[in-house]
């Protein structure tokens, strides 16, 4: 009578530990777009691509000259261009640089500069081959900055 | 007496929570290595050259990312102090057997700031330490008379402190 009463018991706590098994298994949670674009490096790395590409383009590489002229500057916004990427997309960092609406109040940029500067980051996420996937949704949360940045 | 006690105790405790909350968070983007952006212009350069130089230049040391813009003919290039600006030029004019210089870009007109920006920047970090510097000074004067008052309560128990003599010993 002993012996059967622990076999139940037994097979009652393979039974949870196998629900609870597959209970994990059903809530693996799926990996944010952060881990999908490959983390800081691989963000840092896009970023750089994008700043040269910013540079060398005659449309928009003026506004930058303060910016460029200035390394604390640069290094700020790289910086600042990587941590809203990596919150944007889950990952560990925090944005801690002007909303989008201050930091470009006053400057009037156009929807022309605008284009050009997604543009270069469309050539610099191509140039790391990104997926479609990754770079619509990345181009998703960068979209709607666009009224805060345009026209003010 | 007992009052200021409290009062730098309490004092302390504030500062201190004042530096904690003073204090950005550490992000991964912290342990980065600072870069410099900068645009080359090539005196004379063909295209499919120009791509080329951009393809050798990000394989040296130092170099973060190079891109060869066609129709400005200038090559962007981000690089970390890994390599100096002379070296960089050196290897893109060896590299592109041409004369390269550094594109200088004309700055918007308009009222400059002439504080640099670093100063600004640094503004919440000097705060931050100052603040620190202060709760712990705070806390050690604080600590000093908590001591102070305990040495002298011994002292006048002297065969307390000869008891907790003998036991430290």
């Amino acid at each position: 009578m002993r012996i059967s009463n622990s076999l139940r018991l037994a097979a009652l706590a393979f039974l949870m530990a196998s629900t609870l098994v597959f209970c994990d298994k059903d809530e693996e949670t799926p990996k944010t777009l952060y881990e999908r674009l490959g983390g800081i490096s691989a963000i840092s790395a896009v970023v750089d691509q994008f700043l040269g590409n910013v540079v060398a383009d005659n449309t928009i590489n003026a506004r930058f000259a303060a910016t460029v002229a200035d390394p604390f500057r640069t290094q700020l916004l790289r910086n600042n261009l990587i941590d809203q990427i990596c919150a944007g997309s889950g990952g560990p960092c925090q944005y801690k640089g002007k909303t989008m609406l201050e930091s470009h109040k006053g400057m009037n940029i156009t929807e022309a500069e605008f284009n050009a500067l997604v543009g270069d980051l469309v050539a610099a996420l191509d140039k790391f081959a990104v997926p479609q996937t990754e770079k619509d949704e990345l181009l998703a949360i960068l979209g709607p900055m666009k009224t805060d940045i345009v026209g003010q | 007496m007992k009052r200021t006690r409290i009062f730098l105790f309490f004092l302390a405790i504030s500062t201190g929570f004042g530096w904690f909350s003073l204090r950005k968070p550490h992000s991964p983007t912290d342990d980065l290595p600072m870069i410099t952006v900068a645009a080359y212009e090539f005196q004379k350069i063909e295209t499919a050259r120009g791509r080329s130089v951009a393809e050798e230049a990000r394989q040296w040391p130092g170099v973060t990312a190079a891109t060869f813009n066609e129709g400005s003919q200038l090559l962007g290039v981000t690089f970390t102090g890994e390599i100096s600006e002379k070296n960089l030029l050196e290897k893109l004019g060896a590299a592109a057997a041409a004369p390269v210089a550094r594109k200088v870009f004309t700055e918007p007109m308009g009222a400059k700031c002439p504080v640099p920006t670093a100063v600004f920047a640094k503004i919440p970090i000097w705060l931050g330490w100052l603040s620190g510097l202060f709760s712990m000074l705070l806390l050690l004067t604080f600590l000093s008379k908590f001591f102070r008052k305990k040495e002298k309560s011994l002292a006048d128990r002297p065969h307390e402190s000869a008891i907790s003599n003998h036991l430290f010993i």
